[in-house]
């Protein structure tokens, strides 16, 4: 079996368990819940308003869902295993740590990827009303599921190191926090210490474009770059388990 | 199959594993048998990958675990005191997802989860959920997933805790099935039933090999000295003085039986029962059964532990 079929093969039964454990259904559930909240209230709101900022609107709050739900998804992926005794399934199969990894933020993200697409008819809804660019939706959906998946990688990091599902969630949160404001660091250092955390902030320069229609590479690159450092930390953190103990 | 040459674990400060070396040979069904923090379940999360050595090496089919864990990780399949078990999945999605992980070719995997539901008597109960059974379905379970990809070393850590007799008898069963295709070894607290299934025993305390060799053998070894039963008809003070006088022979209890009689126990080496029965028939007493005491791999235990908490 190549190593992406193995990947593969832990996705499914990662989607399988979130199925069944109706985890899954709670996240997506709640994500179109509020979402459909925020953008009644907010986006659309009772002001006449051109598409372009609805959209605007739209997107920003969306990327806070988005974070708060790669979150929940990503938190249980190890350290569920550990608190049900099952890692020992996989760590003693002839898979590598990177092919778990690899196969657990898939899953994740898949089941993000999903509950986006449903999330698509509220933009559609702007079409009653006006013309609306579906470049601009195209952009900000790609950068949702970007700052997503970020989330799930990171959390996913944490869950690695923690003993339990809560506190890998309150870990990944507190790591999310943390790169989402670094930027307020940038405004109290000098450089080049400035134009760093500047740079790492999560959200406050990467997204805007994003849900502005405008799609930057540096910015994919911000997220790409992000996602596989967290992974690559915890595949390496997985691995260390056995010198570890 | 399987070779440990001065294994050595250490966790923090305590030494789990002191030079620990033994071989097992293909085809053996062995039992890992020590107290509580022995060092057995230790032994086995460094054959299975889990854990890396301290010092020492230990090579499954040839292939060092330190070295190349997914050659050593595709030759075993492992089972651990808690079965690894996904409680949603349905036993046969289950085995269908270790034979995979197992990298068994995808057109195999079908006919190999069927024969091992067969094999494991697991077939009524293919679409259950994991988190249905009873406990001793989920250890076959258990088993089922670390043989379902036909590997060439099965370790099982404590198969049969928690079982009931009935369960206990089944695992034994089952157990004793795996010796044609695989090399087996496991590790139990119930002394009993490791003599009942193991060709071999390896006797562990405090993370060194203590004894090792099937039960026949241990007893030759550490048992030079026979532990005999004698029933007689007669005075207690007089069978004791008479018992104590035999040359080599040390009476261990004398107990009055209801029925009149005397039970006595000594320990004395081999080919002194005929001094034993001179000596009785000679102080009048009534010789009613002399014969060796039935002995079994627990009070062997107790003997080379010095009965430290021992099972």
């Amino acid at each position: 079996m190549s190593g992406l079929a193995t990947i593969w093969l832990i996705a499914r039964r990662e989607l399988a368990a979130y199925f069944a454990s109706l985890s899954g259904y709670v996240i997506m559930a709640a994500y179109l819940l509020v979402s459909g909240l925020l953008f009644n209230t907010f986006a659309v709101g009772s002001e006449p308003r051109l598409s372009q900022e609805v959209l605007e609107q739209f997107f920003y709050f969306s990327s806070g869902m988005a974070m708060v739900s790669g979150i929940l998804l990503a938190m249980r992926l190890i350290a569920e295993e550990r608190q049900m005794h099952t890692l020992v399934l996989l760590r003693t199969a002839p898979v590598t740590e990177r092919q778990v990894v690899w196969g657990k933020f898939l899953s994740a993200t898949l089941l993000l990827a999903l509950v986006l697409v449903i999330s698509l008819y509220m933009p559609a809804l702007i079409f009653l009303h006006g013309k609306v660019s579906l470049l601009q939706i195209a952009t900000g959906y790609l950068g949702l599921l970007l700052i997503g998946a970020a989330c799930i990688s990171i959390t996913l990091l944490a869950s690695v190191w923690s003993p339990t599902q809560l506190i890998a969630g309150v870990a990944g949160g507190l790591l999310v926090a943390l790169l989402l404001i670094s930027w307020l660091l940038g405004r109290v250092t000098e450089e080049p210490l400035k134009e760093f955390f500047v740079y790492v902030a999560l959200h406050n320069v990467h997204f805007r474009t994003f849900s502005t229609g405008t799609l930057h590479l540096r910015d994919v690159v911000y997220y790409a770059g992000l996602i596989v450092v967290a992974l690559e930390a915890a595949t390496r953190s997985l691995a260390a388990w056995r010198w570890r103990e | 199959m399987i070779e440990a040459a001065g294994l050595t674990k250490y966790f923090g400060e305590r030494k789990a594993l002191d030079a620990l070396s033994f071989r097992i040979g293909a085809g053996e069904i062995v039992g890992l048998v020590g107290k509580n923090g022995a060092g057995k379940s230790t032994v086995l999360r460094i054959l299975s990958c889990q854990l890396l050595p301290s010092a020492g090496e230990v090579t499954v089919d040839g292939m060092s675990v330190s070295e190349a864990p997914r050659e050593v990780r595709r030759r075993i399949g492992f089972l651990p005191e808690q079965p690894p078990l996904y409680p949603e999945m349905t036993v046969r999605g289950y085995l269908a997802f270790a034979a995979a992980l197992r990298q068994l070719p995808s057109g195999e995997v079908p006919r190999a989860v069927t024969q091992v539901m067969e094999a494991t008597g697991l077939a009524e109960a293919a679409a259950e959920r994991l988190g249905n059974l009873s406990r001793g379905y989920q250890q076959r379970v258990g088993i089922a997933q670390a043989i379902v990809h036909d590997p060439k070393v099965v370790l099982l850590d404590e198969p049969m805790a928690g079982l009931d007799p009935l369960q206990i008898a089944q695992m034994r069963e089952l157990i004793r099935g795996l010796r044609e295709r695989h090399t087996v070894l496991f590790s139990s607290h119930i002394l009993s039933e490791i003599a009942n299934v193991c060709d071999r025993v390896i006797l562990i305390d405090q993370g060194r090999v203590r004894a090792e060799g099937s039960e026949q053998e241990l007893w030759a070894t550490f048992h030079q000295r026979e532990r005999l039963l004698l029933r007689l008809r007669g005075e207690a003070e007089r069978a004791r003085a008479v018992l104590a006088g035999v040359a080599d022979v040390e009476l261990r209890s004398l107990v009055a039986e209801p029925q009149g009689t005397l039970a006595a126990s000594v320990q004395a080496p081999a080919g002194r029962r005929e001094a034993l029965a001179r000596a009785c028939a000679e102080a009048g007493l009534g010789l009613l059964e002399l014969r060796a005491e039935q002995h079994g791999l627990e009070d062997l235990f107790v003997e080379l532990l010095g009965g430290r908490g021992a099972a």
